[in-house]
């Protein structure tokens, strides 16, 4: 047997070099916690008019370092250690290198395109940035540059493709995104231990409806009425359903699913989730104006990313707000509609790696086994998405650390997992520009993209946001915000 | 594993299409079937166990 094949597999798939890669990122980010700043200088993109102050380092423990200098660091350490993990996978690292190095600047210039503040900026945030108007598409809007980028030169010049076709791993950069974005999550459910009992309830409630009634609906429609293969229809159950990009990847890990499905799936969620931010904020606020923490809800229930959702929610706070001043007389306090779209999403969130756990079961004993094949208990092991461990290990451990911390310290927490996640964004951002790299759009054509943007829409626009509306309704009708002062 | 790194980047086929196995109905079912009733209990119980103060 040689060296290469000999080596464990844990440290021999990019499905656990996603998990180690997440870990450390995650653990150098909870140094923090002993005083030690050791990913503060991570690059972090700012909304910005001047070009010159769109980046910035995540630590204010580097206030003086050039936004450049900080992106350079980002840009080396991040090469390190993917470079790293090619190596011991048994990569070409000279090629890897050579083609991160590419894809990395190309998908910055977009995210940092994206933050454009005529590009980026919410209606709340337009006064504080001191323009009149803006496209409303949120930070998040640079994930969709990156994806447009990706595929014009993934479809128009294939021999880029070719020169960077080592860097070109999506699954990898999305599977390490959401093991660190375990942290985060962990970090968002450890604030709201302090709400109040009734909205924790209320966002269990949202489980519920995603996972339980969501999701065997939309796998409904795909199967039997589009036709969809398995394969397809249960991760564009969870884009669709759950949230998202997360949920979409965890599934087609869960029910091996090939790699490319769950990664056409995200690209659709993340089209869509914009879609939605440009429609339902001010559709709440024209008819849902006098209850606010419904339209806030209904956000989370029905915006499909973690970024789009939030964004939703701080516009149904700005737009409702003021809406409520002047057609109800009445001032509500700032940020509670917010939280319940943020909070009913976490829950959300909080339960994908036991739903992906639930359908790898189904899948290996049900679904993909022949008739007559026994299936043993080590094939659930081995169908398990093994970056979803990384993605629960993050989330429990900031809980477990976060319950036993005071204020101070959740501070220092607080700021830690901050800096992990500017990695997140990251891998997000580059992971978008890969996706569109490797779609061919007229393989996607006749492969089914259009039936499965067509589903997307259908469900979406069909039930997914009437169900949302409705639950959030039965739920939060009749409670208001405390008024000012 | 990767979609990367072969030259020609992958494109999504689809195996053939066959009508829902009995499992997939199942899943459908009982998920739909519990999320209805769990749905019901937690409507009763944000109004009788855990209500808002309107």
């Amino acid at each position: 047997m040689s060296a290469k094949a000999a080596r464990p597999s844990l440290f021999k798939t990019e499905d656990w070099w996603a998990v180690w890669l997440g870990l450390f990122v995650f653990a150098l980010g909870l140094l923090k916690l002993g005083g030690m700043e050791v990913i503060g200088w991570a690059v972090k993109t700012n909304m910005w008019l001047d070009i010159s102050k769109a980046l910035s380092p995540v630590s204010a423990a580097y206030k003086g370092m050039p936004g450049i200098v900080s992106l350079l660091l980002t840009y080396l350490f991040l090469l390190v250690i993917t470079s790293i993990g090619i190596s011991v996978m048994g990569g070409n690292v000279s090629k890897y290198a050579l083609g991160f190095t590419v894809i990395f600047w190309i998908t910055y210039v977009c995210w940092m395109l994206g933050s454009y503040a005529y590009i980026a900026a919410t209606p709340d945030q337009l006064k504080k940035v001191g323009i009149g108007w803006s496209l409303h598409l949120t930070g998040e809007s640079g994930f969709i540059i990156a994806l447009v980028a990706g595929l014009l030169l993934g479809n128009f010049a294939p021999g880029f493709t070719k020169l960077v076709s080592e860097a070109v791993k999506p699954e990898w950069f999305i599977k390490t995104a959401i093991v660190i974005l375990g942290a985060t999550i962990g970090l968002k459910a450890l604030q709201s231990t302090g709400l109040a009992g009734q909205v924790l309830f209320r966002g269990f409630c949202a489980i519920i409806e995603a996972y339980l009634i969501y999701w065997p609906l939309v796998y409904l429609v795909a199967r039997k009425y589009f036709k969809f293969t398995p394969e397809w229809a249960a991760p564009l159950a969870s884009g669709i359903s759950i949230c998202g990009v997360s949920a979409a990847i965890a599934t087609g890990g869960a029910i091996k699913a090939r790699p490319i499905v769950p990664i056409i799936v995200s690209s659709l969620v993340i089209i869509f989730a914009v879609i939605e931010l440009i429609i339902l904020p001010f559709a709440a606020q024209t008819w849902l104006f006098h209850e606010p923490m419904v339209s806030g809800a209904w956000m989370g229930l029905a915006v499909k990313t973690d970024g789009a959702a939030a964004a939703s929610g701080a516009m149904v706070d700005a737009l409702i707000r003021g809406k409520a001043a002047t057609a109800l007389g009445v001032q509500w306090q700032e940020g509670w509609m917010l939280m319940a779209a943020t909070t009913v999403k976490v829950f959300i969130d909080i339960f994908i790696a036991i739903w992906a756990f639930i359908l790898s079961v189904i899948w290996a004993y049900k679904i993909d086994v022949r008739p007559g094949e026994r299936v043993g208990a080590s094939i659930i092991w081995e169908r398990f998405p093994k970056f979803i461990l990384g993605y629960a290990a993050t989330f429990v451990i900031v809980l477990l650390i976060g319950s036993g911390l005071s204020k101070e310290g959740l501070k220092l927490l607080n700021a830690g997992v901050g800096q992990a996640d500017a990695f997140r964004g990251i891998f997000f951002c580059l992971t978008f520009f890969t996706i569109g790299l490797v779609s061919n759009f007229k393989k996607l054509r006749e492969e089914g993209m259009g039936r499965l943007a067509l589903v997307y829409l259908i469900c979406l626009f069909g039930f997914i946001i009437w169900i949302g509306l409705g639950i959030s309704w039965v739920f939060f009708h009749g409670i208001t915000p405390p008024p000012v002062g | 594993m990767s979609t990367a790194g072969k030259g020609q980047p992958q494109v999504p086929e689809e195996g053939q299409w066959f009508d829902l196995l009995p499992a997939e109905k199942k899943l459908i079912g009982w998920s739909l079937g519990l999320g209805v009733v769990l749905l019901g209990v937690l409507v009763w119980m944000s109004y009788y166990v855990i209500p808002i103060p309107h």
